[in-house]
């Protein structure tokens, strides 16, 4: 009944803030069924003078009575406790997320996605601090603008790092790695919000969110290179990643 | 219409007012100092004449004495000299006989009376000064203006000298006047200078100068009024008051109503979107638990139950259905209530829409025809013409088939900028053109259509033009839809442009990110 995650001989620890009693225990119930060994609160000041907490990841709920979130990971960090933190929240506008992220946390994933979604975010986040610090370059070749490193989700370009966030890494990763295709909206709209997300329900939401993603991202990239025109459009459809091979 | 309009501004305007007051301050005093200098020059003109006809009546009445003189008493006429002249006047009767020897005048009378050595004296100061010399022929009157400083010390001013002739001799009769009656007469003080004018003038130059700064002060406490108005429009309620920015303590109720009227707009802006947000918040939250809780059943579903399969599965999707749905309503919501109070700036909308176009970068399954007048200014927000042109050309390329042009036009009309997207689409029927912008109106085949359901999944909802008005209007705009030629559909935004517009609309940028 209890599948255990494979790849894990110790099974790792997820701490859970959530102010909801029946989601708290719902989610807990469901990640200790996949294999992790959970302890949940009800506030984050209770978390925070609990000793012992030590986990590989941590859930914050935004809106808790008593003390926000944000604020909790703000004194998580202020303690030096550097724990990847994501937000697990019902607030989706753009502003919460890049709060959060300015904060610190490395994603932000709405309660209402199913638990697979939940799940498969837990599994990157792991995947990128369980990886080692080497920089190895990833999918291009050494020679190219853009390089990868899938191991520390890190990307830069001409040699410059570029910060993007989990979901703005996955975006651009996938991107590259398409290279000269055209993506849909709805494609990077699925690598932004989990894959296995029924597509079709967001009617205003999807494109305004890719939207704002790839400006964010172009944005971040023209920080480092006034002149990054890789991104481009294509019209009614979605982008793609202009190849490096001269047109 | 617009001529009316015009002229009521000029008639209303404090500026134009405030133009005018200077120059009827300068003109009231040039009309009344042109009056007074034809009224001095006529005061004069009769003074110089009045002492013309004072001398002639002299030498009328002095005549029949002179014709019969040796008849009279010598004391007779000095008494007629001394009543003929009057004070400040003075008469000197001169006499030269016909004889061929007598050249020169012998002194008969004079008034005031002098002694007979002073009367010698003076005779030939006469003489020096060339007055006789005048009388060449005994037969006429000259007007004089000599000075002349008698023997007694007293200086007078010499205004004639006539001649009369007789039997006997020419008669010489001179007039004169003291100096200081001949100086009131020829210098009078113009009505000028008098210093009852002058105080006047100093009492009308104070309160012009009053008047005028009374105006100017009203004046800029207008303008700073209606700065303080616009700052507040531009930068919002929290950094500045408009209470606090008015000086005027008359308008301190309108600034206070105004006040009161921005806050209740942004405070309503502000509930509207965490109303939005609760809203959400209180529907998602059993959603997610709906979630979380099918986990676990779904884990321990028997896999031969199809039929229970099929239901659980339904209703995740069913859940996550309603919580897209949240979601949109909850991001319309918003969007609504952002128009409600935009922001806007003055922007370069060539330059921006330019710039998003570049962003599209190449393309082969379309021709790209733009037409975009360089260096339109618009009054609106990057974001709006960001998502206004995104979805127009959205739509548009959804509707045109591969191969057919689409064109962005950009130019600037009396009073408005005009972007129009034009496709070569199946176009719309006119009676609904005005039907596309409705919320969850969409014109196309069925199957096109996102259902969110069962069918393929679209991209389409029919909100891309719903959404696209509701933003454009939002920063005074406006969005319709006419046929394109030869065919398909042609979208045009119009937004107020910024032509005009004083140079706080350009700082507002700044001000509001």
């Amino acid at each position: 009944m209890t599948v255990v995650d494979a790849t894990a001989t110790v099974p790792s620890r997820v701490v859970i803030v959530d102010d909801d009693a029946l989601f708290r225990d719902l989610v807990t119930r469901n990640l200790t069924d996949n294999g992790y060994q959970v302890r949940a609160f009800g506030d984050g000041p209770s978390m925070l003078a609990t000793p012992n907490t030590e986990a590989e990841i941590i859930l914050l709920d935004w809106i808790m009575p008593g003390m926000t979130g944000i604020e909790v990971l703000r004194r998580l960090r202020a303690r030096d406790c550097a724990t990847p933190v994501i937000f697990l929240t019902i607030l989706t506008d753009q502003i919460y997320e890049e709060a959060a992220l300015l904060g610190g946390a490395i994603d932000f994933v709405e309660k209402s996605r199913s638990f697979s979604i939940l799940l498969k975010r837990i599994e990157v986040a792991l995947a990128g601090t369980k990886a080692p610090a080497a920089q190895r370059p990833g999918e291009a070749p050494a020679h190219c603008a853009v390089q990868l490193f899938d191991d520390s989700r890190r990307i830069s370009w001409k040699g410059r790092q570029i910060g993007l966030t989990l979901t703005e890494y996955s975006v651009v990763r996938h991107m590259v790695e398409h290279a000269g295709c055209d993506l849909s909206y709805r494609e990077l709209y699925d690598i932004v919000h989990g894959e296995g997300f029924v597509s079709g329900y967001g009617e205003v939401g999807y494109r305004t969110n890719v939207r704002a993603l790839i400006k964010r991202v172009r944005q971040k990239f023209r920080d480092a290179d006034a002149g990054f025109d890789r991104i481009e459009n294509y019209p009614g459809f979605g982008y793609r990643w202009r190849d490096d091979a001269p047109p | 219409m617009r001529l009316r309009d015009l002229r009521q501004n000029v008639l209303r305007s404090v500026t134009v007012k405030l133009a005018f007051l200077p120059l009827i301050f300068v003109s009231i005093p040039l009309i009344v100092y042109a009056q007074l200098k034809l009224a001095d020059d006529r005061k004069m003109e009769l003074l110089r004449d009045s002492v013309v006809q004072q001398d002639r009546l002299i030498v009328e009445v002095l005549k029949p004495f002179i014709e019969k003189f040796g008849q009279d008493t010598p004391q007779e006429l000095q008494n007629t000299l001394q009543r003929l002249a009057s004070s400040g006047t003075n008469v000197k009767l001169l006499y030269r006989p016909n004889r061929p020897k007598a050249k020169s005048f012998y002194y008969i009378a004079s008034a005031p009376a002098l002694s007979p050595a002073d009367l010698d004296r003076e005779r030939d100061q006469l003489g020096r000064l060339g007055i006789f010399s005048r009388l060449a022929t005994c037969h006429q009157t000259s007007n004089l203006a000599v000075r002349l400083t008698n023997p007694t010390g007293i200086e007078e001013m010499l205004t004639s000298i006539t001649s009369v002739s007789t039997k006997t001799g020419c008669w010489a009769i001179v007039t004169a006047r003291t100096l200081p009656t001949f100086l009131h007469i020829v210098t009078a003080k113009p009505f000028w200078q008098t210093t009852s004018l002058r105080t006047a003038a100093i009492v009308y130059g104070l309160s012009a100068v009053i008047v005028v700064w009374l105006f100017v002060d009203i004046w800029r406490s207008i303008a700073q009024f209606r700065a303080a108005a616009r700052a507040l429009r531009l930068h919002g309620a929290n950094v500045t008051a408009f209470r606090d920015a008015n000086r005027i303590p008359e308008f301190s109720p309108v600034a206070e109503d105004f006040d009161a009227l921005v806050v209740a707009l942004t405070e309503s802006q502000a509930m509207l979107k965490r109303a939005a947000e609760e809203t959400a918040h209180a529907f998602k939250l059993p959603l997610a638990i709906i979630v979380q809780a099918l986990e676990p059943l779904k884990r321990n579903l028997p896999t031969s139950n199809s039929e229970v399969r099929r239901s659980v599965a339904l209703i995740e999707h069913s859940a996550q259905r309603l919580d897209g749905l949240v979601s949109a309503a909850r991001d319309l919501d918003q969007a609504s209530a952002e128009a409600l109070y935009p922001h806007r700036w003055v922007m370069n909308l060539s330059a921006y829409v330019e710039k998003l176009l570049a962003e599209f970068g190449r393309n082969s399954r379309w021709k790209l025809r733009l037409a975009i007048e360089p260096g339109i200014e618009v009054l609106a927000n990057e974001d709006v013409i960001e998502l206004a042109v995104e979805n127009l050309l959205d739509n548009a390329f959804s509707f045109a088939p591969p191969g057919s042009t689409i064109t962005i036009a950009l130019y600037g009309e009396e009073e408005a900028a005009v972007l129009a997207v034009g496709d070569e689409g199946p176009g719309v029927a006119p009676h609904l053109l005005e039907k596309i912008f409705e919320r969850h109106y969409s014109n196309r085949p069925v199957e096109l259509v996102g259902t969110g359901g069962s069918s393929p999944p679209s991209d389409h909802f029919g909100l891309g033009l719903w959404i696209v008005r509701r933003h454009v209007e939002g920063v005074g705009g406006s969005v319709c839809a006419k046929p394109n030629r030869p065919r398909g559909l042609t979208v045009v935004v119009r937004l107020p442009l910024a032509a005009g517009r004083p140079a706080i609309w350009r700082e507002a940028r700044d001000g509001r990110r």
